[in-house]
């Protein structure tokens, strides 16, 4: 693992995403690696970056400062400190943890990524404030303010994350492209406004260069009820595309068909949605970092309500679909056990988990559905899927994973 | 990596222990509804039926109502020692109310109307028989006419209650409205003075105010409500027109508010049925969301109202006005009450007015414009 993040940490600064595609992931990146955008804009990233024998400095290079010690080296009472200072002051200042660590630099990174963060709550929550939330401009506001947030706590989990060396439990991205998943589960809702509680839920996922496809399907066991799901996503960055990074970092473009029967309650809704999504690995904020990662996905969705009543009809909608999580890598590849874990916040209402009501007080209305995510391989065919999600309902699932075919 | 692994399931699993609120959290305000308008003290005790109205004071001689209904039935019972003039109040009352009073028998008491204050009060005098149940109704002379009526429709005065005796003059001005429905957002913070203002400001009206609540009612005192005008999910009938207005301030309806409404839409099967509610279902402009928490929620809530054969559905929340289909059904989203406004929409401070007649249905829909 230290080999890995010394070899990132030499690395040309990355930048994400060329002309225009993915303008959040992209500031993210340029944030990142100021050299970049001083080259004149987008960077070679990763691998490619190092093949060329890119000359050193940017995102790692300056880590600590002279004297500090490397956070390996982090004594235990100075980790407990900075463990501490991650959360108070932490939670306000994000990156306080890392500077206790030693780390000044990744802690300035964790700033500005909190203050860019901010920004774009401020900027997106003053636009809803300044047009009444105006249907004319709600999209790009809202956008904003729940990728702000994202930004805003993905910046603090990782200053949590560093300052506790969570990069020494040696995580990995696995980059190898696997033709074949196969999947089988059990879904548990605790769903007051629904007759349904259990699910069988099945799944495979089929990848070919950079190409990924995955149909699903969740079956009511106690109630006419039954999703399915086809997800289709085109890799422009990332193992398996044209451009591989030469870490867990991806772009892809994402796309969905989702048909919702509830038969029990005579409606059914058909869904087509589209996403940018993006992963960046946060080994390349720091070395205290490595072995966890973030994701942003924005995109757009419509989708049709078919009543079976008589003269109800249809109903026409779209929605805005935004989504961010902060994860870790489980393992490494062609280890033992091998994986990743992840907590996610979900924009969209129109899931199993619906969105989330804090009660009394504000938020109702606008916020979506928070989870936990994670799978987990024992060995090269056989894996365990876990999720849990809360919003509208609660919702827990657990699936084992069978692997066919070799890895490429 | 198994620190990780338990670290976070650990997280996970603390973060679903600290939610358990999320999954019904209208619960206790739903059971808090079937409390309203049963009250005894002073050997007097009264209970309205349906809950229709909040019993704001009750004391030796006099008992105090808060009507949410312009059709209230109740209960009356005076112990011996109580027995004799009670001085019956009612506020939000449709004006020239009458009171019909009966024993257990069935004969009529005499009854006295009293001046009231303003048009909405209606005050009576009666005298208490010992240890009787006595049956009381409240009603303007024409509730039993099944004939043709207006109403008004509103929302989210919020930080606009200032200056809501603007609009509440323009709604006196229009002479046929009976009443105005409401689908909350009345407060901004629930702070104890917004609700004084609020009771000040609904003096001003000439008709009664009959509302539902909002989001904003569960910020701040959220007793408040309940405590001063009673039920949060109000059903009445006026004129053979079914009234159905429930609480969505958690952008939900409570499994036990769905089982009124399934009742309320049973009963009402074959009559013009009024919805309203604070949040829409589903927002026309999809990517705002100012809507129910959870779209299959929405599409089941619209799907019944369908299947109850809905006339009309009627929204707040955003603040504007919109005009669409919701179901096969119309919905008009009105939240021109005087909050922060929706900008470059063409609309400020605006009412309803619909006219509604019990044989044909749902007629015009006026958009009256205040500023």
């Amino acid at each position: 693992m230290r080999a890995r993040a010394a070899a990132l940490a030499t690395r040309r600064p990355p930048a994400l995403v060329r002309r225009g595609a993915g303008a959040l992931l992209a500031a993210v990146a340029c944030l990142l690696a100021p050299g970049a955008a001083r080259a004149g804009g987008v960077a070679r990233v990763g691998a490619a970056a190092a093949d060329e024998g890119a000359p050193p400095g940017g995102a790692a290079a300056d880590e600590g400062g002279p004297g500090a010690p490397p956070a390996s080296e982090v004594g235990p009472r100075r980790r407990a400190l900075a463990v501490t200072a991650s959360i108070v002051p932490g939670v306000l200042v994000h990156g306080a943890g890392h500077f206790v660590a030693g780390e000044p630099a990744a802690a300035r990174r964790l700033l500005t990524l909190e203050l860019v963060g901010l920004g774009m709550l401020g900027t997106g929550g003053a636009l809803l404030i300044a047009t009444g939330a105006s249907r004319h401009y709600s999209a790009p506001s809202v956008g904003l303010v729940v990728s702000g947030i994202g930004l805003f706590g993905v910046s603090w989990l990782a200053d949590i994350f560093g300052s506790a060396g969570g990069a020494g439990l040696g995580g990995e991205p696995d980059l190898a492209r696997h033709p074949i998943d196969l999947e089988l589960g059990y879904l548990y809702a605790s769903e007051p406004q629904f007759d349904y509680s259990q699910f069988a839920t099945a799944a495979a996922r089929f990848e070919l260069g950079a190409y990924r496809i995955e149909p699903s399907a969740a079956i009511a066991l106690d109630a006419d009820n039954q999703r399915l799901r086809l997800d289709a996503a085109r890799r422009f960055l990332g193992a398996g595309s044209a451009r591989p990074t030469g870490d867990g970092s991806r772009l892809e473009l994402a796309g969905a068909l989702t048909h919702h029967r509830y038969g029990d309650d005579d409606f059914s809704v058909t869904t087509g949605e589209l996403a940018l999504a993006g992963r960046l690995d946060l080994a390349r904020l720091s070395r205290t970092t490595a072995g966890s990662f973030a994701e942003l996905a924005v995109g757009l969705a419509g989708e049709v309500t078919d009543y079976k009543q008589a003269g109800a009809g249809a109903d026409l909608g779209e929605m805005l679909l935004t989504r961010f999580a902060w994860g870790v890598y489980l393992g490494r590849p062609g280890g033992a056990a091998h994986g990743e874990a992840s907590i996610y916040y979900d924009h969209r209402r129109d899931t199993l988990a619906g969105g989330i009501s804090p009660g009394e007080g504000p938020g109702s209305g606008f916020v979506g559905l928070f989870g936990a995510s994670a799978i987990l391989y024992l060995g090269p065919r056989w894996g365990v899927r876990a999720e849990l999600e809360q919003g509208a309902a609660r919702l827990a699932r657990v699936a084992l994973v069978r692997r066919l075919g070799g890895p490429r | 990596m198994r620190r990780a692994a338990a670290a976070l399931g650990a997280a996970a699993a603390l973060g679903a222990a600290a939610l358990p609120a999320c999954v019904r959290p209208a619960d206790e305000r739903a059971l808090e509804d079937l409390e309203v308008g049963i009250a005894s003290a002073a050997g007097l005790s009264i209970a309205v039926d349906g809950g229709a109205a909040q019993v704001r004071v009750i004391e030796e001689g006099r008992i105090d109502l808060w009507a949410q209904a312009p059709v209230l039935g109740a209960t009356v019972r005076a112990e011996p020692a109580a027995a004799g003039a009670l001085r019956l109040s009612v506020a939000n009352c449709m004006p020239g109310s009458e009171l019909d009073a009966r024993d257990a028998a069935g004969d009529a008491l005499p009854v006295a109307p009293l001046p009231g204050s303003r048009p909405t009060s209606c005050r009576f005098e009666l005298d208490l028989p010992p240890g009787e149940e006595i049956e009381l109704a409240i009603a303007p002379p024409d509730a039993g006419d099944i004939a043709r009526f207006r109403f008004a429709a509103m929302g989210d005065i919020q930080t606009g209650l200032p200056e809501v005796g603007d609009l509440f003059r323009r709604i006196n001005a229009e002479p046929e409205l009976r009443f105005v429905v409401s689908t909350g957002d009345l407060v901004e913070d629930g702070q104890v003075e917004e609700y004084e203002l609020l009771l000040e400001r609904l003096a001003l009206l000439d008709i009664p105010y009959y509302s539902t609540i909002g989001n904003h009612e569960l910020h701040g005192e959220t007793g408040m409500w309940i405590e001063l005008l009673g039920r949060r999910n109000v059903h009445f009938r006026f004129k053979g027109v079914a009234f159905s207005l429930v609480d969505s301030g958690n952008a939900s309806l409570d499994p036990i508010v769905y089982d009124w409404l399934d009742g309320w839409l049973d009963r009402a099967a074959g009559d013009v049925h009024v919805f309203g509610t604070h949040f829409p279902p589903i927002d026309p402009v999809g990517a705002r969301a100012g809507s129910f928490r959870s779209r299959k929620e929405a599409a089941k809530l619209l799907s019944r109202l369908a299947a109850g054969a809905v006339d009309l559905t009627l929204y707040g929340h955003i603040h504007s006005y919109y005009s669409y289909e919701n179901a096969g059904i119309p919905a008009y989203i009105s939240g021109g009450g005087g909050a922060l406004p929706e900008k470059l929409d063409g609309i400020g401070r605006h009412f309803l007015t619909i006219d509604v007649d019990p044989q044909a249905g749902i007629g015009a829909v006026g958009v009256v414009r205040v500023d």
